[in-house]
């Protein structure tokens, strides 16, 4: 792996004769001159994004390609803000019919535009969508003036904040860009392993490589050059246990180029899994569990990637100009900004955002990035600590009460966090950790405490078909984990009983947990685990306009195992799926 | 044609193909086609399914599997730059599980009860590229074990609610027998297309829009594909074909100053790619757009109007596929939410006597074009047939899947789809002959006089028409709305004039009876028809048509008007001079 970064500041960096830049300083200054509707507000700030996508993936079961694709793609983006930094058009959602203006090709993220470096077509690309953006903003600002001026409004924090302008640059070069051909071959290699998994009716192999370029200016005088390549795989697999039960699991790997894979270990953990699968088919189950849980390593970190970490992002309260949609729209506060200042952990835990690592006691960390979405320059946010609230994740638009600069923490799905680093004063060695377990449950008069060591990713591939899924409902909104976090299945939990005895149960679901167990967390392990996921922004405003980005954004979680006081967990409700009516063609009077 | 389970084995010989073997030294004569691993697969998995499946309580009664090959090369152009180029080949699987019998299964519908999710998309179904056989049957298995369950949920809660609902006043069964075909043609591999060649042409082809400001989108696409299809259906059915198509696709989109929307779009097709236009034909073509486009920006807004119209060629094609063709798709008479336009009127007349109506996906050309809606076998593997929609005025024949209705039991060889979606009724070539040919400059005469004996001002000439929508259900009053692109007033004294902003809107059968005469050229529109069995290729083939009145509408205006600024090449360099 060869990595070279290039993080100059201040310096004319950025080539002068690159034609996507030039087009956009040329239209951004024209713009900033003369755009202006009759006598109405001109921009005060007017940002342009390019992202240039270089998208390789390919697909494949039981060792056959079922899909190979590459696609190259350029998006435009464009920002414009009318009114002040204070009080601007955005924050505001309203109910509006597509895009204003002539711009009409809108794909996700903004607007798709040729990929020949043609000055003078970058050029008109950007003139049509600052005058739709434009236009929009003035309508929206209009609007939001005559909601507020209806309204008494306390939130008093600024839509916009004022950032130091940065001209940076980070440039990951890899050395190898791999062919599709070559990520075909992976994939199907990967996927054959499942030719000797009787227990498995169904898998997948996912392999994508994308490299994306994106360069940003603004009228601030921020500019940035980003180019990072990414690789990942992603292998599912589904089963039913003997009753019927759906059993299902996914394993991730990610880095920046192939060799970042070594395919003997995705071969033992694609086994394992297998294994894992095969035994889960069998395992008992339990009805309802109310007590002490030891989270270890992968299900660690996915709790907390469910729970609490989405929480520490500070969103500002949108202006909603319709009462019906107030409640949909108008109702997250910021986030836990209400509980800062208040412990939410034991004290001798703390929890931080660092975009600026790479590594992490020489594993590889996946979050991070030098500049973020707006430019603002990566930092390090000390969101808990000593077990007290202490800050919020934000963008440069602010959240009243959490400050009044950005975290940097924007990326390309809106406001999330990067590599987040779960540390503690206090470790228990994990020997010991089993053993508070059992004392724990044991205070408890019950026969077994319960260790998770997995717990599905929200966005593992889900088993196809109504014939694979049980409909349950458990725990309230994703949010603030206020009213109870909504957390993916469990997929690999054992009983332990007092002579350290563990019994694999299958089929579990975390029910009803909220902020509020965190607080009584009994011991953090010694061993940092470092783990890397897609992360899912259930927190992102909708419609607020600007781009919006879909698809997933890699975090890093860094964690101990943590002790839980209480959990309760139960099997899936409804009714359970029946079992293949015929054997697998490939293992008839196999299984 | 059916004959008691004994299989009709149609011979093929597709001549593409067969240039392409002769072509070959030493290959002295077409090997006969063999059928591949993919129907290899589908067939030997289709019969252990049913094998095993037999034995569950609620067997199913019928099953079929179709895998759907699309092999694609796209490149795009925009304003004289490159704007996508990509390769794509991708399998899809569509199965259809049939529990109970012909008379009641799990497809009925159940009256009162829009069942929302039986009509969305069945699912995307990615099968293997790589000819593995395992591979191919372990997803057949694992999905055709899903949809079962479901079929034999679903069946469960239509004899339910059979019980429980009036009766619908359709009669007919939900499904029709049909014979077993055994058709294989030979497996083509992609034609392979110089791609570099292509972006050159797309970057020529949208440059010349690139002077007018007033254009904000130009688009000029390429697209070779070729489409394999695999059949199998435990009727015994087993299809290989293959069609290939090569398309060119030029859009425009202006704005007039008061920011009304002034699209245009020009199509090319062919089965070959030989067939598609030399560089000369699309370029006069673009400089015709822009000529349009510049035209329309300043041509005077139209009022609204009731009288005599002339629709052109191209324009009564689309007017046809939208307003008539829809209607005669079968499934619209069993849903009672559906107005039932054609219902009853078999034998009688809808049209005027000069006019005859056909569905012909077997046809491959219209005078020297070429027909998109052509194919072999529907996708129900029912062999595709001429079918009679109208003879001289007289309504003969509904549009058929395998859903019968009543009076019409049988399939007639228009069961489509696009893959991941469930089979209905659908047009393919639409066909409108007339048997009294009149000239088209005597059509124009024609029209003055009628615009001379009611003292109107002028009469209309609807050159093309960019879509429409109808709405055919009974809470939509039945009637329709498409927007002409091109539309001209002709002045009794012969001059012609171009307008924009028109709706034309109307109701079906009184629109139908009023076409006094029709032209003596056929021209045909291609393209690809969106509805509840997803977007098909289609085409409609027309003379121009005089219709005695028709009803134009104010276009609804865009909110949006026109740039602020004018484009940043026309700004900064004669700037100076100006002021």
């Amino acid at each position: 792996m060869k990595l070279a970064r290039l993080a100059l500041l201040g310096l004319p960096l950025l080539a002068q004769d690159d034609v996507l830049f030039r087009a956009m300083r040329d239209e951004l200054e024209r713009s900033t001159r003369k755009l202006q509707l009759e006598k109405l507000d001109k921009p005060y700030f007017i940002a342009y994004k390019i992202v240039d996508t270089d998208s390789k993936t390919a697909d494949a079961t039981f060792g056959a390609l079922t899909s190979q694709n590459e696609f190259r793609r350029r998006l435009v983006s464009v920002e414009v803000r009318v009114g002040s930094y204070m009080r601007d058009n955005t924050n505001f959602f309203s109910i509006r019919m597509g895009p204003s203006g002539v711009a009409r090709n809108f794909a996700e993220g903004g607007l798709s535009t040729p990929l020949d470096d043609d000055y003078d077509e970058i050029r008109r690309q950007l003139w049509i969508a600052t005058d739709s953006s434009y236009k929009q903003a003035l309508d929206d600002y209009a609007k939001k003036k005559a909601v507020l001026e209806n309204r008494n409004r306390t939130d008093d924090a600024a839509d916009m904040s004022q950032e130091s302008p940065v001209k940076s640059k980070q440039v990951e070069t890899s050395s190898v860009v791999p062919p599709l051909t070559e990520l075909a071959a992976y994939a199907r290699e990967i996927s054959a392993l499942f030719r000797a998994a009787p227990a498995i009716d169904h898998s997948t192999a996912r392999i994508n490589f994308t490299r994306s370029d994106t360069r940003y200016v603004n009228t601030e005088g921020t500019e940035y050059l980003r180019s990072v390549p990414s690789i990942s795989l992603t292998v599912a697999a589904d089963s039913q246990a003997t009753d019927g039960m759906p059993l299902a699991d996914a394993e991730s790997w990610y880095g920046w180029t192939l060799s970042n894979i070594p395919k003997d270990e995705v071969v033992a953990k694609v086994k394992d899994m297998q294994a894992r699968l095969t035994k889960l088919r069998t395992a008992a189950t339990i009805e309802r569990y109310t007590g002490p849980v030891l989270f270890e390593d992968q299900a660690a970190a996915e709790l907390l990637g469910q729970t609490i970490i989405p929480a520490f992002v500070g969103l500002p309260r949108l202006v909603v100009d319709n009462e019906q949609f107030a409640g949909a729209f108008g109702a997250d506060q910021g986030g836990m900004r209400d509980k800062i200042g208040s412990r939410i952990l034991p004290s001798y835990l703390n929890i931080a955002d660092d975009a600026t690592l790479k590594v992490f006691q020489g594993k590889p960390l996946h979050g991070g990035y030098t500049m973020d979405e707006d430019g603002v320059p990566a930092t390090t946010t000390k969101m808990v600590e000593r077990g007290v609230f202490k800050h919020l994740l934000v963008s440069r638009a602010l959240v009243a009460g959490a400050g009044s600069h950005s975290t940097g923490n924007r990326r390309t799905t809106g406001t999330m966090p990067s590599n987040v680093i779960v540390s503690t004063t206090q470790v228990t060695p994990a020997a010991e950790m089993k053993a508070k377990l059992i004392a724990a449950a044991k205070e408890r008069q019950s026969d077994f405490g319960v260790i998770i060591r997995r717990i599905a990713n929200p966005t593992a591939p889900k088993p196809s078909g109504a014939g694979r899924m049980i409909s349950i409902t458990i725990g309230g909104s994703g949010g603030t984990g206020m009213t109870g976090y909504t957390i993916e299945p469990v997929i690999e939990a054992y009983k332990v009983y007092a002579d350290g005895r563990e019994e694999l149960v299958r089929n579990l679901q975390i029910a009803g947990m909220s902020i509020g167990n965190f607080r009584d967390i009994m011991a953090a392990g010694d061993k940092p685990f470092v783990y890397t996921g897609a992360y899912v922004n259930n927190r992102r405003n909708p419609f607020m306009g600007g781009p919006m980005f879909f698809g997933n954004q890699w975090i890093s979680i860094v964690t101990p195992s943590l002790l839980f006081e209480e959990v309760t967990l139960q099997r899936p409700i409804g009714e359970v799926p029946k079992l293949p009516f015929t054997a697998h063609p490939s293992f008839e009077g196999n299984k | 044609m059916a004959n008691g389970g004994k299989n009709t084995v149609i011979q093929t010989t597709r001549p593409a193909a067969l240039a392409i073997l002769l072509a070959i030294p030493g290959l002295a004569a077409d090997p006969p086609p063999k059928p591949t691993v993919m129907l290899e697969a589908m067939r030997a998995e289709l019969d252990r399914s049913m094998r095993e499946l037999k034995k569950q309580p609620v067997p199913p009664y019928y099953l079929a599997f179709e895998v759907t090959e699309n092999a694609s090369t796209a490149v795009s152009g925009s304003f004289g730059t490159l704007s996508g180029s990509s390769a794509n080949r991708g399998r899809q699987l569509d199965i259809d599980v049939r529990v109970g019998d012909y008379n009641v299964d799990n497809t009925h519908i159940i009256r009162g009860t829009r069942d929302m999710f039986d009509r969305l998309p069945q699912g995307f179904v990615n099968m293997p590229v790589d000819d593995n056989a395992e591979a191919i049957r372990a997803l057949l298995w694992y999905h055709t074990d899903q949809r079962f369950k479901r079929a034999v949920e679903r069946l469960s809660s239509i004899k339910t609610n059979l019980k429980t609902k009036t009766e619908n006043t359709d009669k007919s069964g939900d499904f029709s027998a049909a014979p077993a075909i055994t058709a294989i043609e030979p497996y083509a591999n992609v034609p392979v297309i110089d791609r570099a060649a292509w972006e050159a042409k797309v970057r020529k082809y949208s440059a010349p829009f690139k002077r007018f400001g007033n254009i904000y989108e130009a688009t000029a696409q390429l697209i070779a594909s070729q489409e394999t299809r695999w059949f199998v259906s435990s009727d015994g059915s087993a299809i290989q074909t293959v069609q290939p198509a090569y398309r060119l696709i030029i859009n425009a989109f202006g704005k007039a100053d008061d920011g009304m929307e002034l699209p245009r779009t020009e199509t090319f097709f062919s089965t070959t790619l030989a067939g598609l236009p030399s560089d000369t034909t699309v370029l006069a073509e673009v400089d015709k757009l822009i000529g349009e486009l510049k035209a329309l920006k300043t041509a005077p807004e139209m009022v609204p109007y009731t009288g005599p119209a002339i629709l052109s060629g191209r324009a009564s094609g689309v007017f046809f596929h939208e307003i008539f063709g829809h209607r005669i798709e079968a499934q619209r008479q069993k849903d009672e939410d559906e107005g039932h336009t054609f219902r009853g009127k078999v034998g009688e007349a809808v049209l005027p006597t000069f006019l005859s109506v056909y569905s012909d996906p077997t046809t491959r050309k219209a005078g020297l074009v070429e027909l998109n809606g052509q194919y072999r076998f529907d996708n129900q593997g029912v062999a595709a047939r001429r079918v009679t929609v109208v003879e001289n005025g007289i309504f003969k024949n509904f549009l058929m899947s395998r859903t019968p209705v009543d009076g019409f039991p049988e399939s007639n060889g228009h069961g489509r789809r696009q893959s991941g979606y469930a089979v209905a009724a659908r047009q393919s070539n639409l066909l409108v002959s007339t048997s009294k040919a009149t000239p088209e400059a005597e059509l124009k005469k024609m029209l003055i006089a009628e615009v001379t004996k009611l003292k109107l001002p002028f009469g209309l000439y609807i050159d093309d028409i960019q879509g429409g929508f109808t709405n055919p259900m009974r809470t939509g009053q039945g009637g329709f709305t498409v927007i002409p692109t091109v539309v001209y007033r002709i002045y009794p004294d012969g001059r012609e004039e171009m307008v924009r902003g028109v709706n034309l809107v109307g109701t079906p059968l009184t629109s139908f009876s009023k076409i006094t005469a029709a032209g003596d050229k056929l021209a045909v529109f291609n393209g690809t028809c969106g509805a509840e069995s997803g977007g098909v290729p289609v085409s409609a083939a027309a003379p121009a048509l005089l219709i005695g009145q028709i009803e134009v509408q104010k276009k609804q205006k865009s909110q949006e008007t026109s740039p602020i600024l004018p484009p940043p090449f026309d700004d900064e360099k004669p700037k100076e001079k100006k002021q």
